[in-house]
């Protein structure tokens, strides 16, 4: 029985390391002096410098993190209340409307770029902004709706009622009881929203009109044509980003607990 | 003592077709401690519902301090609950938790603080106000649960089998301490068990329920010694049943069961010579007299013991069941050995054989 | 005798509407409409140059059975089945291990797995361009050992693309494992191996059974994508190799034949629900099996 862990934490370890390879590789080059990925010239900060006085980088970044955060907010808003209604209510169709809620993550992404693309020349809206936040708060609901619903599911009936019985309306019990306990779901179906909003090149490529580029299109057709390292400097500021959020919404986690009990103390 | 200050009148209610409460009626006086006492599925949760307002009946009325509440939301009524799994809000701290009804309440925070304070200190438990609910034990929660709801000063306090996940040693502890509690804050106490045990111990008086109506209201003695029917004799202190016919003689009434005549005491209407009548006898009653004496004949069954008592189960010639007890475990009669049983008149009660409904 | 539940059950009925009406609303529109053009598009006919003729046909979906267009959907689910079984493989333990560390290292492992998660997929597949291409990483690295005398030349083959596939989806199936088996009643095992059942038993018929809800979650996740995520196919395989996305995205894109792009999706999207039918329908089974 002892031996066991040493096998596992090696298969972890071994697994990490797979895992972070391709990136550390990207954070490498990324400072590479030589044009040529291969040849290492010496330490240099060059492609930086060209990152940023490239300006096709920096609108796709704003596009980007436009698009990120409306999507994700939008979807954040319909799905908790999707996810409440669908809970509290016993509409006959809601089985129905739990699974079609979901079919974004069942339907492959390409099927999804395809009946945007198609829908919205149907009924000709302009390609660009409009289109790539509809079409991405329609594939982040799944994520903020599942999470919240697996939060309310797991919650006993009865803390809301106890609420109501010490004398809190309809709608002081929810914003007293229910959304606090159903926060860290809608937090994390939003942040994994946000990720793959910033993440998404399928979709996008079919729903992002001229004007407008998104740094993962912007990157993809980098990568099918020609590469500079300017990409590997993009994606290595985009790493330290995706870092930054991660450590973020862990350390917002910890500040929300110390919070609570700090509160607790002054009583 | 007298005031009344609760009434529930004629409540009905159906979840979709099961009727589970079949116009039930109840006054609660102040101060009182009121059980109501059935097996699961008797419609005693409900009951408790309509009362806190977070289930409506489809007709009656709900009346609280002379008020009609009936269509009144929860938190408009002066009615706090104890919940059967105390529902301690997770994400609060114990002193958040005590205060959340005075906060709604929009008292200052001062005056949470004290209160809190108090409430813990009446439930034993003082200095708990920064821990958080998933820290404690099952008991302190239930301490907790019910500092959280009295600290309302509410006018009715609501426990739905508030002991039930608690071990036997501190159910009995917690008895204790709620029949204190309940005394000296004088609230009035509807408290729901199915454990007859802990009505008798606790109550003032108890309802006991079955298939949504009250069977028999009265103080535990009352029920304990009057059944008013079989369900009541049975449930309550788990009596022997005995149907038979009446029978008059000198003056006085016996029961013919079994193939033998044993005296009875008629504790409503007497009936008549060869009426069928029904008699509750709970099994310490059960005395065994000699093969020829007067009394009815049985065979033992089986022997067991249990809680410091013998149980002797015997079987009657009409097949029935009848389970005596005695204390120690010298026993001479075996398993096969015939015998005859009775009782003292005192100890053997008429009771009606159907239920309320 | 007054009677006010109705307005009661009429005030919570309309509160719940006017939080569904936001979803109801989107989903529709949104996704509904749209798939259901999809549906009248791929009977439509093209018109001679760019656009779409309001003149039903059947001849997009008689174009499928074109032996091109077969065995590219043949090769599609071939592939997506390879993936899937290696992700199972690899994903599977990585998730079970994590469960079984000790909270403290869990909450750090279970970090370090979702950052590369949230990290653009396009920054990770380049990296294994640069390691897989003809005299790059990998190359050099295998040949100063000795082990090969000649380049791989891995970039732009199958097998560069199957392990950037495993790459971009088994974190989601490391997850889903990952919270069913943290879920998991360990007591259960326990009492297997009380019962007699030694730990390869134990886990087959226990553990494995406990956690089937988290594998098929992770299953789907991986099986979905894998049909069609005609980037990595385009990036890693170049273009020898054409997986059913890569095909309609041709068609969108650069043919402009909408309807037969939507004739395809319509396929791919039959054969995706059949797939999520079945293994539901086969893992039902296997759990009635076991309880037998």
């Amino acid at each position: 029985m002892r031996r066991k862990p040493v096998f596992s934490t090696l298969y972890l370890i071994l697994g990490l390391l797979l895992m972070y390879l391709p990136i550390v590789i990207v954070m490498i080059y990324s400072v590479n002096e030589s044009k040529i990925s291969s040849v290492w010239d010496g330490f240099s900060l060059r492609w930086y410098e060209e990152l940023f006085r490239d300006r096709a980088f920096g609108g796709a970044l704003v596009n980007s993190l436009i698009l990120g955060v409306l999507s994700s907010a939008a979807a954040a808003v319909i799905g908790t209340l999707g996810a409440i209604g669908t809970a509290r209510s016993s509409f006959f169709g809601k089985g129905v409307m739990a699974y079609i809620a979901t079919l974004p993550m069942l339907t492959p992404e390409i099927i999804l770029g395809m009946i945007f693309l198609a829908f919205f020349s149907l009924i000709s809206l302009p390609f660009g902004m409009t289109t790539l936040v509809i079409s991405h708060t329609a594939f982040c609901i799944p994520y903020v709706f599942m999470q919240v619903r697996a939060r309310l599911s797991g919650m006993d009936p009865a803390y809301e009622e106890a609420a109501r019985d010490l004398g809190a309306g309809r709608l002081r019990a929810f914003f007293d009881i229910t959304l606090p306990l159903i926060l860290p779901g809608i937090v994390s179906g939003m942040l994994l929203s946000f990720a793959m909003s910033m993440d998404d090149v399928v979709i996008s490529v079919f729903v992002t009109g001229v004007d407008v580029n998104t740094l993962p299109v912007l990157i993809y057709t980098q990568l099918k044509t020609g590469v500079t390292p300017k990409v590997n400097a993009l994606c290595t500021l985009m790493f330290a980003a995706t870092l930054l959020l991660v450590l973020l919404s862990a350390l917002l986690g910890r500040i929300g607990n110390t919070k609570k009990s700090a509160k607790g103390s002054t009583k | 003592m007298s005031e009344t200050i609760l009434e529930l009148q004629n409540i009905r209610k159906k979840f979709q077709e099961t009727e589970v409460l079949r116009g039930i009626s109840l006054k609660a006086d102040a101060g009182e401690f009121i059980t109501l006492l059935g097996s699961s599925g008797c419609g005693k949760t409900t009951t408790l519902r309509i009362i806190s307002g977070l289930e409506t009946a489809d007709s009656g009325r709900v009346i609280l301090e002379g008020k009609d509440v009936t269509g009144e939301v929860p938190e408009k009524r002066s009615v706090n609950t104890v919940f059967q799994n105390y529902a301690l809000f997770p994400h609060m701290n114990v002193g958040a938790n005590i205060g959340y009804g005075l906060k709604i309440r929009k008292r200052k925070k001062a005056e949470i603080r004290q209160a809190v304070h108090d409430a813990l200190e009446l439930v034993q438990l003082p200095g708990f106000e920064n821990r958080m609910p998933a820290e404690m034990s099952g008991g302190q929660r239930q301490r907790v649960a019910i500092a959280r709801a009295i600290v309302n000063e509410p006018k009715v306090l609501l426990l739905d089998e508030p002991l039930g996940a608690l071990d036997l040693q501190l159910r009995r502890q917690m008895q204790i301490e709620l029949k204190r509690l309940q005394k000296q804050l004088g609230i009035t106490f509807i408290y729901i068990t199915h454990d007859q045990e802990e009505a008798l111990n606790m109550s003032d008086r108890i309802a006991v329920m079955k298939n949504g109506v009250f069977q028999q209201i009265g103080t535990p003695s009352e029920i304990y010694d009057r059944p008013k029917n079989s369900y009541v004799a049975s449930f309550v202190g788990s009596a022997n049943i005995l149907r038979g016919q009446a029978l008059r003689k000198d003056g006085e009434l016996w029961i013919r069961y079994a193939g033998g005549v044993a005296p009875v005491t008629a504790l409503r209407a007497v009936p008549k010579d060869g009426e069928s009548v029904t008699a509750a006898v709970r099994s310490e009653y059960i005395e065994f007299v000699e093969e020829d004496g007067e009394g009815i004949p049985a065979r033992v069954k089986e022997k067991s013991f249990a809680a410091g008592m013998l149980r002797i189960a015997l079987e009657t010639e009409n097949g029935d069941e009848i389970i005596a007890s005695r204390h120690g475990i010298d026993f001479s009669l075996a398993p096969g050995d015939r015998t005859v049983f009775s009782f003292s008149r005192e100890h053997a009660v008429t009771v009606e054989d159907r239920d309320e409904e | 005798m007054r009677n006010r539940k109705n307005p009661m059950k009429l005030r919570e009925h309309t509160a719940n509407t006017v939080m569904l009406a936001p979803m109801y609303l989107f989903t529709i529109v949104f996704l509904i409409g749209p798939f259901v053009y999809m549906l009248v598009l791929s009977f439509l006919s093209r018109a001679e140059t760019w656009g779409v003729v309001n003149e039903f046909t059947l001849r997009n979906y008689r174009r499928i059975f074109e032996p091109v267009y077969l065995s590219t959907f043949w090769e599609s689910v071939k592939l997506a089945f390879l993936v899937t079984g290696l992700v199972i493989l690899t994903g599977y333990p990585f998730g079970y291990f994590m469960a079984k560390l000790a909270p403290r290292k869990r909450g750090i492992v279970l970090m370090l797995v979702i950052i590369p998660f949230w990290t653009s997929s396009l920054m990770r597949l380049y990296g294994w361009i640069v390691i897989f291409r003809a005299n790059g990483l990998l190359d050099k690295f295998l040949m100063d050992l000795h082990l090969i005398r000649e380049p791989l030349k891995l970039l732009y083959t199958y097998p560069a693309v199957v392990v950037g596939m495993i790459y971009a989806l088994v974190p989601f199936m490391i997850l889903s494992v990952y919270s069913s088996v943290e879920k998991m009643d360990w007591t259960l095992v326990e009492a297997a191996r009380d019962l007699g059942a030694g730990p390869v038993k134990a886990f087959l018929t226990v553990t494995l059974r406990c956690t089937m809800p988290g594998l098929m979650t992770g299953v789907i996740l991986t099986f979905v994508p894998s049909m069609a995520l005609f980037f990595i196919a385009d990036i890693l395989g170049g273009n020898k190799i054409a997986l059913i996305g890569n095909v309609i995205q041709d068609q969108l894109m650069k043919v402009h034949d909408w309807p037969f792009a939507a004739a395809l999706s319509v396929v791919l999207m039959l054969m995706t629900t059949l797939m999520i039918f079945l293994y539901r329908k086969i893992t039902g089974s296997r759990d009635m099996e076991g309880i037998v």
